[in-house]
């Protein structure tokens, strides 16, 4: 028995190392390399295969006609905008709590990625906006919220670099990620507990979809699409920051030596 | 006369499909040179060490 309280024996091998070993950012660079061209494939695959069958086989709209097909871009960027920011805050959970250096790289290459497809939930919603509701934007409590969303992300992307310190800016950043996810709750329910002009749920995953098959498979099919290309984004913006950092370690380095 | 409408134009450009796919591939395209400029250089460091 450690009689020793202020140098506790380690946590169990099992229990520590299942989150150390792959928060090693040289260990991830090895697993994900060979991984990056399948899942670069794979999300180009889904993803034209959603965006193809949405735009020239799903039927039209009997309501909206052909402008209804601009649902097969837009929901699945806003599902991936909030997925991205819970993956973002789920990652500066782990930098404050841990100190991983690889969920801090995680939580500057999301934002940049995340912030993109929130911009294009924006503007492809706004596109439709005005031909169906005939104006680009209103301030309606999901679109407003969308819009918190995606100022969120711009301030984390500001704050992580706003400060001489890196550490000093992860860890802002990473309390005004943690913050920022009340959002989430906000931007799911807010057409139920709101009058909102913008539509209700579409799509419930235990069952009850109000949407055809045959709207509802390209639909799918390009959400897994762009949850692929947002993971494979990620993943090659964070293999990208390891191997700078590495490249700018061994010029210290070697500036040093000579 | 409004400033625009989308029955004027074809899908790709009226809905967002054209905005976000040119928003995809720059993207993708951007990350792929920042990669692949990563790897050349790191390659190119640690070979001349």
């Amino acid at each position: 028995m450690n009689e020793n309280v202020l140098a506790p024996t380690a946590l169990p091998a099992g229990r520590s190392s299942w989150l150390h070993r792959y928060a090693n950012p040289g260990r991830f660079l090895r697993l994900a390399r060979p991984c990056l061209p399948w899942l670069a494939g794979f999300s180009l695959v889904l993803t034209v295969t959603g965006l193809v069958w949405g735009y020239y086989f799903a039927p039209a709209d009997w309501e909206q006609g052909d402008a209804a097909r601009i649902m097969y871009v837009h929901v699945p960027a806003a599902w991936v905008a909030m997925a991205g920011y819970a993956a973002l805050a789920v990652a500066s959970f782990f930098s404050l709590i841990w100190r991983h250096p690889l969920a801090d790289v995680a939580a500057e290459e999301i934002g940049p990625v995340g912030a993109g497809f929130t911009f294009v939930c924006l503007v492809s919603g706004a596109l439709w906006g005005k031909p169906m509701w005939g104006a680009y934007w209103v301030w309606d409590a999901r679109l407003t919220s969308v819009l918190v969303l995606f100022f969120l992300y711009l301030g984390h992307i500001a704050l992580i670099r706003a400060f001489d310190n890196p550490q000093h800016g992860h860890r802002a950043a990473a309390i005004l990620a943690l913050v920022g996810a009340v959002n989430l709750p906000i931007i799911v329910f807010s057409v139920q507990w709101w009058n909102t002009l913008h539509q209700g749920n579409t799509i419930s995953i235990s069952g009850g979809s109000k949407i055809y098959v045959t709207m509802l498979y390209p639909l799918l099919i390009a959400s897994l699409g762009f949850y692929l290309t947002f993971i494979t984004l990620v993943v090659a913006r964070m293999s990208a920051s390891i191997m700078e950092k590495k490249t700018r370690n061994l010029l210290l380095a070697a500036a040093e030596r000579s | 006369m409004t400033f625009f409408n989308a029955s004027q134009f074809a899908p790709f450009i009226n809905g967002s499909y054209g905005i976000s796919v040119l928003f995809l591939i720059a993207v993708s395209f951007l990350t792929l040179t920042r990669y692949r400029t990563a790897t050349k250089r790191l390659a190119q460091t640690e070979s001349a060490k």
